[in-house]
Parts: structure tokens; C-alpha cells; sequence
């Protein structure tokens, strides 16, 4: 008979442990005990770009000091993934307790159960202090889902040193006079480009607008590829391919920050953007001068018509919080109107409380007020749940039109049909 | 001291000693399970239980819309249902569709994956050759072409990316300043295409260097002497020496590249996110769009892995029927 070697015996017993330690080890996730009493922490996702995100850190930090027992735990995601990345997450228990959200996904997430309804903590008469037209964005089948901190629409931003220099003395009331005047830009080389656009639908719809055309009717009639859409794309097509005022080509892969970047640097004197971004435009080279940027109303039609999409972004808290109570009260602080003051004079973005408005510090921000003075010419998008997902289809289609591989009826044809299968689901 | 052990007949004791050898080769292989216990566990949660998700799911319709979801203490059920073939079916017809952007998905997924290939194992094996032979510095060669290869491929994307922006990047600025028309990298979809294609092959030579170069120094140098005592040209004994030789390594090392091609996903999502309407993705990146961008669509993405991994299974038998490798050379 065998002798067990208590060598051999160890040997053997740590063969079986170590590989199922080593299981285990893997296995573990990271699980915070969570205390009943004690600090409550919680979880903000914020979308604000670096220019505008130090404002944000500062009134958390301020909402902190008044509630010793509240601590936020803030954290950063890029405005192109937080839709997946939050529905993701919350399908799976894991999102953040408050989400700054793109108004164009709040009733995608609140017919989803997402989201935690407000209608509880925020009293009525706090609701009418709200922009109406913003507040509709938060609204899904009679219940209150987020409330708006900023509203946003665009507007035609130009160089007012090229202006001069091309010899226009006011910026552009008309699409015919917008075309005139892209033209003076460049044959007078005030500036390389007369307009330049990203490429992206959103910022091709103030053309569609402008001749009569649109998006989808309150009555879920789709309107993007009528004579006034079609209209209104080709306009933007003959900028781009006749008068030549445009880049020869959008780079989609760069549009947006081309865009932008060439308006800083003088390459182009004209865009079409929203508030959210004149703290970056300020920063450029030719805008050291902050009055030489102007702000003026998209050019109407000529029909008289004229249109910019409303956006703008919303504080949701998610359904499976386990602090609402809390949430609710971050997002009241966050979105209450010294708040909003803050963030108005820091960010130059508007704010979605009229109490707001009748501050100094808000209506002698010339940016703010430049927006608010041409708020007539925004237009509310669809409020349905599949709200942001009409630009999948979207997107594709204009690309294909600037780049000339589909005509511009082809295109919104094409648009359309994708809208009709999305709305009938 | 003799064990005196009863019934003692020379069949017995062999069969006792047969089943005493059984009994240890079973104690090996037991014990042998036991350390692979942690990596199958691992390989069955990471690859196993999704691939069977997956499948199971390509056969309903979920999608963000009617799976199953934890929100805080309430969880809902499940709400898709049984639709049998009909993600498949939508699937392949995409693919028969004139226009449609899943044929030019197809195309587009048939060009990526044979100019990479090619471009692979042509510049691999050429530097791999030239590598071969002593010559100064030679180890620093080697050293810089594993650059593209350790770089993350998220930075290599961004790099490449900043390179060939129309306005402001500088490929396009040098062809300016060569009064040479510029390149639409980011308007056109063919040149897009070009462009991620031009990156990934940068991308994989250094396996292909590697690899082949490694298949290079265990060809004996016995069959060189030889053949240029025979007056072999270097052409001629590229063709009738390295290659045959090489052969088995370069089945191997074309079929992993294939398959990994067909999975790149990075450097296309991340320098066009499937290009100028949709003309730079491959059938992977463009599964991924459907599982995963709003509004999620599983079920057609399971139809889409599915799918994905009946081609490339197939793939691999005809291509190792073709190249005949499981006969070696010598």
C-alpha cells in the first residue's frame, strides 16, 4: 500500500483549490455595499463639450455644500454614444441615477419605462415657469419625464470683419439674398468659403424648412420629401455644386468640427449652429474681438417661410434609481433658475425658464439675447418615441445627396419610404 | 516482503495491471481537467453562452423594445416572439436587392477583405524576405515594424484619421502644394474605402513580417547551398525552395488573416463609422449598426452572426481543401 506523503497530499489539495480561486477571482465583480444610512451617492452622466463643462462642475460642487449628505458622482460621455450607451445601461440596472439627455430621446426612453415620471416632485406652478415649447419635449402620454436645462436652435453665425470686407452691411433676410451675399464673400476674398454646412441632416433641415417643406406633421404626415424639401435641398446643392461658395466636398468624416473650425479661423464666413457651441467659436482666431461674431435669423424663403430645428437638453433620472427622492432634488438644483442664470452666462446657451429671462446678467449676454430675439423662427421637432431614430435614415441620404450619388427627390424619396416602415412599427 | 494474493494466475495480474494503468491515465486527464476548468468556464460564459443567445435570438424579434429588462427592483419579462426564418430571410433578400445598401455591403465586404489580404502577405512576405538576409541594423527594422502592430488601433485610427482630413490634413495639403487634385477621403465613398483598406493593411503587415519570417528561418539552409551549386536563379529558388517549404505557414497565417479581417471593426468604425452613406462598412460593422445602434435591433443581429459564421466556416473548409495543407511537404 501506497504511503500518502503529506507533501504529495498538500500537493494535491492546492490542484484543486487553485484553479477554482483563480474562478472565482475572475468572477468577482466589484459590489459596493451600499449603507441604508450614511451618504447617498449618485450618478450624473453629462454630455456638455469642454468649454462648457466647468460651469457644471462648479454647481455640483455648490449643490454638494448645501446637501452634506448628497454626494454626485459626475461623469463625462460623448454626446454620439450616450443614447446606446444609456439604453444599454438600463436595461441591465446599470445606468446613472440622472442623465443629461438630448430632448430628441427623452419620449424614446420614457415609452421604454426608462425613465422615473417627475410629475410628484415638481409642482405645477414650478412647471410654468418653463418654456412651453421646451417642457413639450419632456412630455409623454400625460406624464411630466425630465425637465429641460437648456433650449437650443440654430442660427446663421457669421464673421461680421468678412461681412465687411465683402461690403454687405447687414447679414442676409432671404435665401436670395444669402446666396448673394456667399457669392460677395468669396469673390472678394473676404473669406475662402461663403457657407459651410457638416453634412448632417440636422443642420440641412433650416433649407427645408425655408422653402416649405419639413419633417413629419403633428399628424404623422410625412412632409421631408414634398416640392418644399425638395426645394430646399437643391437650393443647398446649387451653393455647393454651381455657385461654388461651399468646400467642393463635405468630408463626413470631419464635417462638424470642419465646420467649426473654419469658421474660427476665418476659412468661412458664414454657418449654420446653436448656442452650444459659441464658447468654442469665441476662442478662435478671428473672434478675439467677442462682438465680431454675429447672430442673425436663418434667411427666409420665398414664401416668407423660414425654420431652425428646436433642440435642446433635458435632466431625466432613471426609472431604477434608488435614491428618487434625492435625484429629484439634484435636478430641481440643477435645473432651478439661479442655475439656469449660471449656466446662461458661462455657456452664452438659453435657458428654459422665463424667470430666467428677466435677469441682467441673462439679457445683456449679447449671445443669448442674439438667439432669444430670432426664437420665432424655431421650429418644434416630432415629439414621438421614435423621435431620434429618424436620423439614421436621414443622415445616409443627405450624405448621398451632397456627395451627388442620389439626386435630392431621390434622396428624401428615399427618406420617406425609410420613415414610413419606422412609423408603422 | 511478497504479497501473497490469492486466484495468482499470469491473466489476472496482467488485467490488474491494466486497470491500474487505466486507472492512472484517468487520474492524469481528470487532474488535467481540473487546471483547463477556469479557461472553459471562461471560454463557455465569454463564447459559448453568447453565440447560443445569439442564435437563439436570430430566431424572434427582439429588440430594445420587448427583452427583458431589470429597471431598480422591477423586472419585466420578455416580451418577443417566436418569428422562425424571417430574420434571414430579410437578410439575405437585403442582399438581392439592386441598390439596396446590404448588397453594396457586400461588395464593399468582398473588396476589404481581398485587397487587405493581398496587400498583407505581398508587402509581408517581401519584407519578411528582405529581413532575412544580414544586413546592418537589422534588428532596429525589426524593432520599428512592430510599431503599427503594438499601437492600440484606436490611436492608429485617430493618427490616420487626422491625416486624411480634406481641409487641413496633411496628405490632401501635400497633394495641394503638388498642385495634384486633393482626395476626397471623407466625401467619396470610394476613395473612403480606399483609405480604411490603406490603414488596416498597415496595420497587419507586422504579423505577416513576423510570422513569415519565422517560417523563412526554419527552411535549412542545406537546400539554398544545394540549389546554387545546381546554378538555381533566385527566382528559381524562390519557387521551388522557399515557397513550397513555406507552404503549411502560409496557409495558416492567410486563413487567420482572412478571418481577422473580416472582423475589423475599429479602424472602420472609428476613421467613417461605416463611411459616406453606409459605403465603408463590411457585414460585420454593418451587424453591429443593426444590433446595436437605436433601436437595437438583436434578433436581426443574431441572424447577422449567424450568418457571418456560416461564411467563414465554410470559408475555412474550401480554403484548406484548396491549399491541400494537411499534406506536408517533407
Amino acid at each position: 500500500m501506497k504511503q500518502r506523503h503529506p507533501k504529495v497530499f498538500f500537493a494535491r489539495l492546492s490542484m484543486l483549490f487553485v484553479p477554482l480561486a483563480l474562478l472565482f477571482a475572475a468572477c468577482g465583480g466589484s459590489t459596493s455595499a451600499t449603507t441604508s444610512s450614511g451618504p447617498v451617492t449618485l450618478n450624473y452622466w453629462y454630455t456638455e463639450g469642454t468649454a462648457e463643462t466647468p460651469v457644471i462642475l462648479q454647481l455640483i460642487k455648490t449643490f454638494e455644500q448645501q446637501n452634506p449628505n448628497i454626494h454626485i458622482h459626475a461623469q463625462y460621455q460623448d454626446f454620439a454614444q450616450a443614447q446606446s450607451k444609456f439604453t444599454t445601461a438600463a436595461q441591465s440596472n446599470t445606468a446613472p441615477d440622472i442623465l443629461r439627455s438630448d430632448v430628441g430621446w427623452v419620449a424614446q426612453f420614457a415609452s421604454l419605462r426608462y425613465l422615473l415620471p417627475l410629475d410628484t416632485y415638481i409642482s405645477q406652478s414650478e412647471q410654468s415657469d418653463y418654456l412651453p415649447n421646451a417642457l413639450a419635449y419632456d412630455k409623454y402620454n400625460g406624464h411630466l419625464y425630465g425637465l429641460p436645462q437648456v433650449t437650443d436652435f440654430l442660427a446663421l453665425l457669421y464673421n461680421k470683419t468678412a461681412f465687411t470686407k465683402a461690403g454687405i452691411s447687414a447679414p442676409p433676410k432671404t435665401m436670395s439674398d444669402f446666396e448673394v451675399d456667399t457669392q460677395k464673400l468669396v469673390s472678394s476674398h473676404a473669406s475662402k468659403y461663403g457657407f459651410e454646412t457638416s453634412g448632417a441632416s440636422y443642420f440641412a433641415l433650416p433649407f427645408l424648412w425655408a422653402f416649405g417643406g419639413g419633417m413629419i406633421d403633428p399628424s404623422n404626415n410625412i412632409l421631408v420629401n414634398n416640392s418644399g424639401s425638395v426645394a430646399g435641398l437643391n437650393f443647398l446643392l446649387k451653393l455647393q455644386n454651381a455657385d461654388k461658395v461651399m468646400p467642393t466636398k463635405v468630408d463626413f468624416n470631419n464635417g462638424y468640427n470642419n465646420m467649426v473650425n473654419d469658421l474660427k479661423n476665418g476659412t468661412t464666413g458664414m454657418i449654420f449652429d446653436g448656442p452650444w457651441e459659441t464658447s468654442n467659436i469665441l476662442s478662435g482666431s478671428v473672434f478675439t474681438d467677442k462682438s465680431n461674431l454675429g447672430i442673425s435669423g436663418i434667411p427666409t424663403g420665398p414664401t416668407g417661410a423660414t425654420g431652425s430645428p428646436t433642440g435642446g437638453q433635458s435632466y431625466v433620472i432613471y426609472a431604477g434609481t434608488k435614491h428618487p427622492a434625492e435625484a429629484a432634488k439634484f435636478v430641481e438644483f440643477m435645473s432651478s433658475t439661479s442655475s439656469q442664470i449660471a449656466i446662461a452666462k458661462a455657456n452664452n446657451t438659453l435657458p428654459t425658464r422665463v424667470s430666467a429671462y428677466s435677469d441682467s446678467a441673462v439679457t445683456s449676454n449679447t449671445i443669448v439675447s442674439g438667439f432669444y430675439a430670432i426664437r420665432n423662427t424655431a421650429v418644434s421637432r416630432p415629439v414621438i418615441p421614435q423621435g431620434g431614430e429618424l436620423f439614421t435614415a436621414f443622415d445616409p441620404n443627405i450624405q448621398a445627396a451632397l456627395a451627388g450619388s442620389k439626386s435630392a427627390a431621390g434622396a428624401l424619396d428615399a427618406v420617406a419610404a425609410a420613415w414610413k416602415t419606422l412609423l408603422a412599427s | 516482503m511478497t504479497a501473497v494474493v490469492k486466484n495468482a494466475s499470469p491473466s489476472s495480474s496482467i488485467a490488474r495491471l491494466e486497470t491500474r494503468e487505466r486507472k492512472k491515465r484517468l487520474k492524469v486527464t481528470l487532474r488535467a481537467y481540473l487546471w483547463l476548468l477556469p479557461l472553459i468556464i471562461c471560454l463557455a460564459v465569454i463564447v459559448v453562452y453568447p453565440l447560443v443567445t445569439g442564435f437563439i435570438l436570430s430566431f424572434t424579434n427582439a429588440d430594445q423594445t420587448n427583452i427583458a429588462v431589470q429597471i431598480g427592483s422591477v423586472s419585466y419579462p420578455a416580451t418577443y416572439k417566436f418569428i422562425g426564418l424571417q430574420n434571414y430571410f430579410t437578410v439575405v433578400r437585403g442582399w438581392f436587392t439592386a441598390g439596396s445598401d446590404e448588397q453594396h455591403v457586400i461588395f464593399q465586404t468582398i473588396i476589404w477583405i481581398v485587397a487587405n489580404s493581398i496587400f498583407h502577405f505581398i508587402f509581408g512576405l517581401g519584407l519578411a524576405l528582405i529581413l532575412n538576409r544580414k544586413m546592418r541594423f537589422r534588428a532596429l527594422y525589426r524593432t520599428l515594424l512592430m510599431v503599427p502592430w503594438a499601437m492600440p488601433q484606436f490611436v492608429a485610427a485617430f493618427a490616420w484619421k487626422f491625416l486624411y482630413n480634406q481641409q487641413g490634413g496633411y496628405i490632401d495639403a501635400v497633394l495641394q502644394a503638388l498642385h495634384l487634385p486633393a482626395i476626397g477621403w471623407g466625401s467619396d465613398p470610394a476613395w473612403a474605402l480606399v483609405g480604411v483598406i490603406i490603414v488596416n493593411i498597415w496595420l497587419g503587415i507586422p504579423f505577416m513580417v513576423v510570422t513569415l519570417l519565422g517560417g523563412l528561418q526554419s527552411i535549412p539552409a542545406e537546400l539554398y547551398e544545394a540549389a546554387s551549386i545546381d546554378s538555381a536563379t533566385s527566382w528559381q529558388r524562390f519557387r521551388h525552395i522557399t515557397l513550397p517549404m513555406l507552404r503549411p505557414v502560409i496557409f495558416l497565417v492567410t486563413l487567420l488573416d482572412i478571418i481577422w479581417t473580416f472582423n475589423v471593426f475599429a479602424v472602420i468604425y472609428l476613421i467613417t463609422s461605416g463611411g459616406p452613406f453606409n459605403r465603408t462598412h463590411t457585414l460585420f460593422t454593418y451587424a453591429w449598426a443593426q444590433a446595436f445602434q437605436v433601436p437595437q435591433r438583436y434578433g436581426l443581429g443574431g441572424a447577422y452572426s449567424i450568418l457571418i459564421l456560416l461564411i467563414l466556416l465554410i470559408f475555412t473548409v474550401i480554403y484548406s481543401r484548396m491549399l491541400r495543407a494537411n499534406q506536408t511537404v517533407y
